[in-house]
């Protein structure tokens, strides 16, 4: 459901096909989206989206990325059908002492090393280093950062901590690649995996 | 290079430079303070905002950072390129220690 790429992905195009990979019955809770089905993008159209957060210093804030009334709280980055995917491109600018955490459920990090020693503890100086996205991992000119998000999916949070001595503004732009999907019976020759977080968690 | 800036007199009253866009970081390029006034003027660039709510502030107040501060003497001329390392995240204002319409502050700036 998220990926840091090592280069800027290309975007989803009409006549692609994406299969959704899970260890468990449906992708991320959503239950028209059974695990491990293809399906095939007919229209897509994109949609640029902008969200910018001054943080105080050693300050922490949680965002749900799901949607609600409260827009200046949750993102509303979900699609609302259920033959609709969102592909998003999340570039970053500013915050250079910010770290980006990506968590489901509301309080478990999704990335994180095997070892039982570090466990990420944003009030330790060493463990925060484990895992958090920066600026330069994702800058808005250059972006590697991708989320997936369907319908009734499990809420995803995003979690941003700054780490500076000063207050610093993190400016967020999503690319959003809305895409329309329909279930396929067939397994493509070629097609793009959405793993499921589950599967990042395999081995904790 | 072209670029916006703003000129405004030494004021004991804040007198704004320019809003930071909501999606944009404002950086400073460049100061000049051209004091023509009979004393010296201490010159104070601010950033002022209301940062986000947080876990641990669940209810922010409005800010006043000073980013700068410049004395320039009676008589003088004060230039200053800062290559946008003074950066501003939502209002830019200027405050004096006296107010002098003899005394002339240009801010240059961009929004990146």
């Amino acid at each position: 459901m998220f990926r840091l790429f090592s280069q800027t992905p290309e975007l989803l195009q009409p006549g692609h096909f994406v299969k959704f990979e899970s260890d468990r019955e449906e992708f991320c809770g959503a239950e028209h989206v059974p695990a491990n089905s293809f399906w095939k993008v007919t229209i897509t159209q994109q949609i640029t989206y902008t969200r910018s957060f001054i943080v105080p210093p050693s300050e922490k804030k949680t965002f749900p990325w799901n949607n609600h009334s409260d827009y200046s709280s949750y993102l509303n980055l979900y699609p609302e059908s259920t033959s609709t995917l969102y592909e998003i491109l999340v570039g970053l600018k500013g915050g250079k002492n910010m770290l980006i955490y990506p968590i489901i459920p509301s309080d478990h990090y999704i990335n994180k090393l095997e070892s039982p020693h570090l466990e990420i503890r944003l009030e330790d100086e060493i463990r925060r280093q484990i895992s958090p996205i920066r600026v330069y991992d994702s800058p808005v000119t250059e972006p590697k950062l991708m989320v997936w998000t369907v319908k009734d999916m499990e809420t995803f949070y995003t979690r941003i901590y700054n780490e500076g001595s000063d207050f610093e503004k993190l400016v967020i732009h999503f690319i959003v690649n809305r895409c329309k999907i329909e279930k396929i019976t067939y397994e493509p020759e070629k097609y793009r995996i959405i793993q499921d977080y589950t599967m990042f968690m395999k081995g904790r | 290079m072209n670029m916006p800036s703003k000129v405004v007199v030494a004021s004991t009253d804040p007198q704004t430079v320019f809003i930071t866009p909501y999606d944009k970081i404002g950086k400073i390029m460049m100061i000049e303070i051209d004091n023509q006034a009979t004393s010296a003027v201490t010159v104070v660039i601010q950033d002022v905002f209301t940062p986000m709510t947080t876990d641990e502030t669940p209810n922010p107040t409005e800010q006043i950072v000073d980013r700068k501060v410049i004395t320039v003497p009676a008589g003088a001329e004060y230039h200053y390129k800062t290559d946008g390392y003074i950066e501003i995240l939502g209002h830019c204002q200027v405050v004096a220690n006296v107010t002098a319409t003899a005394c002339r502050i240009t801010i240059c700036y961009e929004f990146e």
